[in-house]
């Protein structure tokens, strides 16, 4: 089966989303679909998952022209797409959300035992044991994307789109997800697979497609040799300097942060930990290592069942965009005083000096956006990030946990928020950085504290920080050298 | 598109207000109609501002119905103490007035902190208390009314006010701007100034946005709450004076009857989202004088009155349809 | 929400009419029989609709004050939001073995199937106000709507002199609402004198009533007097008309005899000259009734309707009606 995309334009109000793009996608196929955010990259995908219509231009499957009515019908002709932010219902057991929509039934009746065949064939192709039976809120993250991807293959899916896959998986997961798209490519299936990690790409990519500012900028073969370098050359239209600033060597400041054997609540620790002033500390692990979770112990979301801690003027940027870290729907200016409006209120607010605060704040981070009025929610990922920033360093802090600053946060953005996270340090600031991309540690952290099952499995300082060491660390196998 | 969700409702009630002149202008224009369609409407409009604040914190009050009743009701039997204890009725009238607020007031604190720290949904919470204020109530009159002793000064919170000597009603006397009417302008005031120019006002949107998120922000969410549904109640403890004061008693069965749902179809008429973060007075305020005009126009028109369900169904789809925001797929 | 008025009837002083065995009747105060002395304990169960205004406060004030006269007597007195919920305090009343039921019906056509299959089962049934659909209970009480639109509306006829403007407010869609006001219409078409400008639903509430009278005297300049079928409904016009400075030359005519109302006659109030009068009190009636045929341990052999007639309450005999702690 093919899917061609010939000539597609998408114009928005005022914005030319996509710009005459054509594509050959075939399946048997690992198709990488990458660009800065804003390039367009998601326009495409909702073209190709039926969500939209293009202003102009045509999707041909196999030869024969297509309008796709929705997403239910790009489902009927073998397109489905795995969402970032997982469309499966907690409530729900993983037989019901795989056959969601398309319930075995007699009469109107389930036939329960039949959808749960179903769902375990489904699984079972995956190499997954999740039983189908259980509850989908039950499920580890990496699970759930299982349950999707198996929901879609479910209803003979000959396309799978993956929007940012491995965004919310640690190393391991990765491993395991790319190694299945490679097994479902073997057995027919055409990925497209649309990825910030570059290094991903380049291992499991045919062909590799690159937008910038709408327009397809590079076609790239597997054949040809691809690198991350080139491919972010390319997707940035720039080279790229370094992605990481260089890191600062000196650092005797005064502790921001002091755990002496300390335990949380959901984190039994017990946790011995000290940040100072102007140093970058990494906070490694698998996902539900417990990093998130000694977070919110520090900024007091978690109660602490015992032991001394010391913590100056804390500050915790989430992971969760969405969830806890911004209020999507309100202005740049809400968002970035909402922590601080104490000192923007007197008896009443004062609204000027808010817009003038954020204007402070616009400039600084280099937020991309008409003015401070903006709802966030119609920024991009990265810009929401520095607005997530900004509103923390509204409030001062001494010390600033970052969660995961970068995820889903294109090159460009990405680089800039590595420049700023070391100012801030150079400025004094301490920082503790969550992340689950080794890379970022690597290049960003003078120290990093690697977790495992909710205990400090070991810290690696300075040479002591690679890939290796951290992940032996992070699965539980010893290493030569760490603490 | 955006312009239509946002001004909506403006358009409509201008629509609304045109044809109601165009076909019944004789009588719908005069000063006493107009004025007393914005009084019959006092205590629902009273009780609206305070449901805009509930609404986009994310929650619903359904207790204000009842709650109008049995502050009333106690109020009025506080008064009658007094009076027929010796006391004089201005006093009794003061005293009464306060003691309704504040009562109402407590019984907003009381179900914002079972939603708060009880960990309630407010339609529950405040669902048992609807259920609980109209049962009281019933109690209290023993399944009757309580009537007010006082002869003058309470009567005249209901039917007195300020003379404007420049616009003459049916009689050709001066119009009179009754008390309650002040009262629901001031309130609408100090609504509008409570919600967007204190900190208070910008926490409620706040929690209403993303609950989660302020919470993390530092915003005290609970608190926030339980002012919210404080506030809600003093808004029907004020209602409660012009509604008791108006009938100079309290029918324990059915006086505020369902008008909490007229306060919240009023406040979605207005454009304040169900799902709160986002809400606006005056649009509830417009959105009560639709509703109030809708009722007036059935009695002039002449139409049954059994139509004014499906009329004010018919508007309140409108007006949602014309605010819906555009889905994201 | 309709059902919950819809039982809601009308007449005057308790008369018990034909069929009795030469029993006093007359007003409530009068006609108790003398409580009973046998020392036989009996169980009566008494299912009426829930107080939501001002007449069922009554009718419930009135049973209760009338079981007080029976202290050997275990009484069980519920009210029920709607028919659903008096079906199950039937239930429930039968469960318990209670020897007789006095029910007012919340509705007649959903009740009459349990009240049958109840009294198959061997309970005296003493049916008030609102009838069965089918003559199953071994006493009726009827209260008479249509009575109450005729004598009402004669009245207005006889006062006006036959020529006059009249508005009317009517109750809440239902069977009772329509026989009040059709056959008040029927009296009023024979009348061309009379005008009828405007009729609208105060939904036997003073708020509503007030609401709607509002709007009607902004459109209706002469206005001679007022119909509505409930004394509540009287109350919400007046405050309309005291906000309209009408009340002068015009007066009212409601029904039920609330005593605010019943005083205000006795005191010679223009705005209130009359009222029609279907007594809440009834149920105390046929509480008594009850009892009576209890007590002689003589059941009697057929269905018995009585109606109960109606008095229209004046200056000349409000005394009669007025009723210092009742709740109506």
């Amino acid at each position: 089966m093919t899917l061609v995309v010939e000539n597609v334009s998408m114009d928005y109000p005022g914005v030319r989303a996509l710009s005459d793009v054509s594509l050959d996608l075939r399946t048997c196929e690992i198709r990488a679909i990458i660009g800065e955010n804003g390039a367009g990259k998601s326009t495409l995908l909702k073209i190709l998952s039926g969500i939209q219509s293009p202003t102009r231009g045509r999707l041909i499957i196999d030869d024969h022209a297509v309008r796709f009515a929705g997403v239910k019908d790009a489902e009927h002709r073998g397109i489905a797409m795995v969402h970032q932010e997982l469309n499966l219902i907690d409530t729900l057991s993983v037989a019901e959300n795989i056959s969601l929509g398309s319930e075995p039934n007699q009469l109107g009746l389930l036939r329960r035992s039949r959808m749960n065949e179903t769902a375990r064939l489904a699984l079972k192709r995956l190499n997954s044991e999740i039983p189908p039976t259980k509850r989908v809120g039950e499920l580890p993250l990496a699970s759930k994307q299982l349950v999707e991807i198996a929901k879609a293959l479910a209803q003979n899916a000959k396309f799978l789109i993956l929007d940012e896959p491995t965004a919310v998986l640690a190393e391991r997961e990765t491993r395991d997800l790319l190694d299945l798209l490679k097994l479902l490519k073997q057995e027919g299936v055409g990925v497209i697979y649309v990825s910030h990690r570059l290094d991903e790409v380049c291992e499991i990519a045919d062909l590799v497609s690159v937008l910038r500012d709408g327009e397809l900028v590079a076609e790239l073969r597997r054949e040809d040799g691809l690198t991350s370098s080139d491919l972010a050359n390319r997707m940035v239209g720039r080279e790229l300097q370094d992605l990481y600033p260089p890191k600062l060597v000196d650092h005797d400041g005064e502790p921001v942060l002091i755990l002496d054997a300390v335990r949380f609540d959901g984190f039994p620790g017990p946790v011995d930990l000290e940040v100072r002033a102007g140093e970058i500390v990494g906070l490694g692990g698998l996902i539900g290592s417990g990093r998130t979770e000694l977070a919110q112990g520090i900024i007091r979301k978690r109660r602490r069942l015992s032991g001394r801690m010391s913590v100056n003027a804390p500050a915790y940027v989430s992971e969760d965009r969405k969830g806890t870290g911004l209020h999507l729907s309100l202005s740049i200016s809400v968002n970035t005083v909402m922590a601080n409006l104490r000192h923007y209120s007197g008896l009443t607010l004062d609204k000027g000096r808010e817009r003038q605060a954020a204007n402070v704040w616009i400039k600084k981070l280099g937020i991309r956006a008409k003015g401070p009025g903006v709802v966030v929610q119609s920024l991009s990922g990265g810009n929401q990030q520095k607005v997530s920033l900004a509103k923390w360093l509204e409030t001062q802090p001494k010390f600033l946990i970052l969660d995961e600053p970068t995820r889903g946060v294109d090159v460009g953005a990405k680089s800039e928020i590595y420049q700023l996270i070391v100012e801030m340090a150079k400025s004094g600031l301490g920082c503790l950085v969550i992340s689950s991309e080794m890379n970022e540690l690597i290049g960003l952290c003078d120290r990093v504290v690697v977790l495992r099952d909710r205990h400090i499995a070991g810290e690696l300082v300075g040479e002591e920080v690679t890939e290796s060491n951290m992940m032996a660390l992070a699965a539980g196998v010893g290493i030569e050298g760490a603490a | 598109m955006k312009w239509m969700s946002n001004y909506g409702v403006l358009i409509a009630f201008f629509l609304l207000f045109g044809i109601s002149a165009y076909f019944q202008g004789e009588y719908f224009l005069k000063p006493d109609n107009l004025r007393n369609i914005v009084n019959q409407n006092v205590p629902v409009g009273i009780m609206a501002v305070g449901m805009t604040f509930v609404i986009i914190t994310g929650g619903i009050d359904l207790a204000g119905g009842s709650l109008i009743a049995l502050v009333g009701a106690l109020g009025l039997t506080f008064m009658n103490k007094q009076i027929s204890g010796g006391g004089s009725e201005g006093m009794a009238a003061i005293l009464g007035s306060a003691l309704i607020v504040v009562l109402g007031g407590l019984a907003g604190a009381v179900q914002g902190t079972l939603i708060a720290f009880g960990r309630i949904t407010p339609f529950v919470a405040t669902l048992v208390g609807m259920v609980a204020f109209r049962s009281m109530t019933v109690v209290l009159a023993n399944a009757g009314e309580v009537r007010s002793l006082s002869k003058d000064v309470w009567p005249d919170v209901g039917i007195g006010g300020i003379p404007i000597p420049f616009i003459k009603d049916t009689q050709g006397n001066p119009i009179v701007l009754y008390y309650g009417i002040l009262a629901f302008i001031g309130v609408i005031l100090a609504g509008s100034f409570i919600l967007n120019k204190t900190r208070y006002g910008r926490y409620a949107i706040a929690v209403g946005a993303n609950e989660r998120a302020s919470h993390y922000s530092a915003v005290p969410v609970n608190r926030v709450k339980v002012l919210t549904y404080t506030l809600s109640g003093i808004c029907v403890g004020i209602g409660a004076i012009f509604l008791s004061g108006k009938m100079n008693s309290v029918a324990s069965g059915s006086q505020g009857m369902n008008f909490e749902l007229d306060a919240i179809a009023a406040v979605v008429i207005g454009g304040t989202s169900l799902r709160g973060g986002h809400g606006r007075i005056w649009g509830t305020v417009i959105g009560v004088l639709l509703m109030g005009i809708i009722t007036n126009m059935i009695v002039l028109m002449g139409i049954s009155s059994h139509f004014q369900g499906a009329v004010k169904g018919a508007v309140i789809l409108l007006a949602v349809l014309l605010q819906r925001e555009q889905r994201d797929v | 929400m309709l059902k919950r008025f819809s039982f809601f009837a009308c007449a005057v002083a308790l008369t018990l009419s034909l069929g009795c065995s030469g029993d006093k009747a007359a007003d409530p105060n009068a006609s108790n029989p003398t409580p009973s002395t046998t020392g036989k304990k009996f169980k009566v169960g008494i299912s009426l609709p829930a107080a939501d205004h001002g007449w069922t406060a009554g009718a419930f004030y009135w049973a209760q004050e009338a079981t007080k006269k029976y202290p050997d007597v275990e009484w069980n007195i519920q009210t029920a939001e709607n028919s659903d919920d008096q079906i199950k305090d039937l239930d429930d009343m039968a469960t318990k073995g209670m020897d007789a039921l006095v029910i007012l019906a919340t509705e007649s056509a959903p009740v009459t199937p349990k009240a049958k299959e109840l009294h198959d089962k061997g309970i005296f049934i003493v049916n008030v106000d609102r009838g069965f659909t089918e003559d199953i209970a071994d006493v009726f009480l009827a209260g008479d709507n249509k009575a109450f639109g005729t004598m009402s509306a004669e009245y207005i006829v006889e006062k006006l002199k036959g020529k006059g403007n009249i508005l009317i407010m009517r109750g809440i869609p239902c069977t009772v609402d329509s026989d009040r006001f059709d056959s008040a219409m029927a009296v009023f078409k024979k009348n061309p004198g009379i005008v009828v400008l405007d009729s609208q639903p105060g939904k036997w509430n003073k708020e509503t009533s007030y609401n709607a009278a509002q709007s009607m005297l902004i459109k209706h300049a002469k206005v001679d007097a007022i119909w509505s079928s409930d004394d509540d409904m009287s109350e919400g016009v007046e405050q309309a008309l005291k906000e309209a400075n009408r009340t002068a030359g015009v007066w009212m005519l409601g029904g039920g005899g609330k005593k605010e109302i019943v005083k205000r006659i006795m005191d010679g109030d223009p705005l209130y000259p009359a009222t029609v009068t279907y007594p809440p009190s009834m149920t105390g009636q046929a509480v008594d009734r009850c009892m009576e045929i209890l007590n002689s341990g003589k059941k009697p052999e057929k269905h018995v309707s009585e109606l109960i007639k109606l008095d229209i309450v004046t200056p000349a005999n409000a005394k009669d009606f007025y009723f210092k702690d009742s709740v109506y």
